[in-house]
């Protein structure tokens, strides 16, 4: 357990290299400020997606950042020196991308809270939950594949393959949507109304289901993200 | 786990490592008592840094085991690296780190660290808190290291040409200091260099590598006294002289070659007391460091293999 709290201090300190003030405005900062221009102006209805998209980038690029320091120079080789097993070293960033996702889930709670405040006055916690929780599943996820490919990659190529992986993935459902239109037009119908129904069903079940899945979709992309990470690294050389 | 107080520093048997751009280190096998340096050497790209690394298991082993103080490097691995001060060539730590960011980071690491070690070492090297390490020398960055790897009560030093960018002053207070690290009788030194006048100053034994293979382990001096430097001119590279030699060195007016001293008898007609031989003058000295290395390595020179 030491090891880890010393992967994961070691980290963070690595991730505010740059120092800690310009993370706390952009944390801080930059959300009150939305949320204060959005008072003024009267335009409560996109405060809370500018401040959470903001906030998300940034929590997203955080943990990343302790791959492009480690990657500068020879600072690779600290992690050869300290003594941390590489096991605690992987587990110790993963800490790193929790702590970030608990500032995401508090700073998405505030946003979104404040939103409602100014628009109607009262805080509906369902609806709250609901985007605290999607704010959660899409970071784990996008963090659980991007960790992997940064101890794989140099952190450039490993943003290039995120990037190509993200197309090829848009190109292939767009085109299996088009396959499917062209060859079976009601095979599209009845997933959407499916999707309509599923959705209608999850608001009907309250916020538990859904935070259920959200909970085990974003364990199971950690878990098995971690699986891979700890592949790549423990036979990493530098 | 505690660490008992091992006899041997360091301890490595049959250490091997294949790279796939067709480069291995073969076989090495060493041990470094504690209290004692160790001089690394040899030529560059021969394998030093690679053995380093396999030590501090920052690269993985194809067959071998490396043992330091008494304990598995890779079993044991936190527990010898609470133990390990290191120093690479040139530096591990972040640029943007200030000094003071740089013991902020380094101090959690290990259960042992001495602020008020640190800050001596500081003020002894001249390095300021508050300047970030871009702004520090070749050589300062170097001072930083050593003062953190001296600041956790490592038992053993590991240095990867600390002396490479230094200048003499600077070498000679680092020979110093490792001298005066090892007093107690229970700390030791590894330390690979370029610079044979650092062995000559600090070095208890010494270990060679070319080629990827172990060439001598020893006694510094036994290493120097394992070699003589036969010299003659350019007729006189007779058959007897070749059949001995370990590594010529051929020049237009002459030839230097590398003999182990049990061989010199082996040269028909030599002296060994004046290094005359027969009707033509064969000068036999004393060879040194560099000279060992630098006719070990001669494209003349009888491959490597293992001589203590």
């Amino acid at each position: 357990m030491t090891g880890i709290w010393r992967a994961f201090g070691l980290d963070v300190r690595r991730i505010t290299s740059q120092g800690v003030f310009s993370i706390l405005v952009l944390l801080i900062g930059f959300p009150a400020a939305i949320i204060l221009l959005g008072s003024i102006s009267g335009g409560v209805s996109y405060m809370p997606g500018a401040a959470i998209g903001g906030v998300s980038a940034m929590l997203a690029l955080l943990p990343l950042n302790a791959f492009t320091f480690e990657q500068q120079g020879q600072n690779n080789w600290m992690n050869g020196i300290i003594p941390v097993r590489r096991v605690h070293q992987v587990i110790g960033r993963y800490l790193v991308v929790g702590a970030c996702m608990l500032i995401l889930a508090l700073e998405v709670a505030v946003c979104v809270s404040t939103g409602m405040l100014f628009e109607s006055g009262l805080i509906q916690f369902s609806a709250m939950a609901i985007s605290v929780l999607t704010a959660i599943v899409m970071y784990a996820l996008f963090e659980s594949v991007m960790i992997p490919l940064c101890y794989r990659f140099m952190y450039q190529k490993a943003l290039l393959t995120m990037m190509l992986i993200c197309i090829g993935l848009g190109a292939a459902i767009a085109a299996i949507f088009a396959l499917l239109a062209k060859l079976a037009p009601a095979l599209i119908d009845a997933l959407i109304s499916w999707v309509a129904s599923s959705v209608e069903v999850m608001s009907g079940a309250g916020v538990v289901w859904p935070a259920l899945g959200g909970v085990v979709l974003t364990t199971a992309a950690v878990a098995a993200s971690l699986a891979v990470s700890l592949r790549i690294y423990l036979v990493k050389e530098f | 786990m505690t660490i008992d107080q091992s006899p041997v520093a360091l301890s490595i048997t049959g250490a091997t490592k294949h790279y796939d751009s067709g480069f291995t280190l073969d076989d090495i096998t060493f041990d470094l008592p504690a209290g004692y340096i160790m001089g690394l050497i040899g030529p560059n790209g021969t394998g030093k840094s690679t053995l380093i690394k396999l030590i501090l298991n920052m690269i993985h082993r194809d067959a071998g085991e490396i043992h330091v103080l008494g304990l598995d490097n890779i079993a044991d691995e936190e527990t010898v690296k609470e133990n390990l001060g290191v120093v690479f060539d040139s530096s591990y730590f972040i640029e943007m780190w200030t000094v003071n960011k740089v013991e902020q980071a380094m101090a959690p690491m290990y259960l042992a660290w001495d602020h008020a070690a640190f800050d001596g070492y500081l003020t002894r090297f001249g390095l300021d808190r508050r300047k970030r390490v871009k702004e520090l020398s070749r050589g300062m960055q170097m001072k930083l290291m050593l003062a953190v790897a001296l600041s956790h009560d490592a038992k053993l030093l590991v240095l990867d040409e600390p002396t490479s960018g230094l200048d003499v002053l600077a070498r000679d207070e680092l020979m110093d200091i490792l001298q005066n690290y090892i007093a107690d009788g229970e700390r030791s030194v590894l330390f690979s260099t370029h610079i044979t006048a650092d062995l000559e100053r600090a070095a208890d034994f010494i270990t060679y590598i070319t080629r990827g293979k172990l060439y001598f382990t020893g006694p510094k001096d036994e290493f120097e006294e394992s070699f003589r430097l036969v010299k003659g001119g350019p007729e006189d590279l007779v058959p007897d002289v070749r059949g001995v030699a370990v590594g010529i060195h051929r020049y237009e007016t002459g030839f230097d070659a590398l003999v182990r001293a049990e061989d010199l008898s082996k040269i028909a007609g030599l002296k060994a007391e004046d290094g005359r031989h027969g009707m033509v003058p064969l000068a036999v000295e004393p060879a040194s460091i560099d000279d060992i290395i630098r006719l070990t390595n001669a494209d003349d020179a009888v491959h490597a293999m293992e001589v203590a």
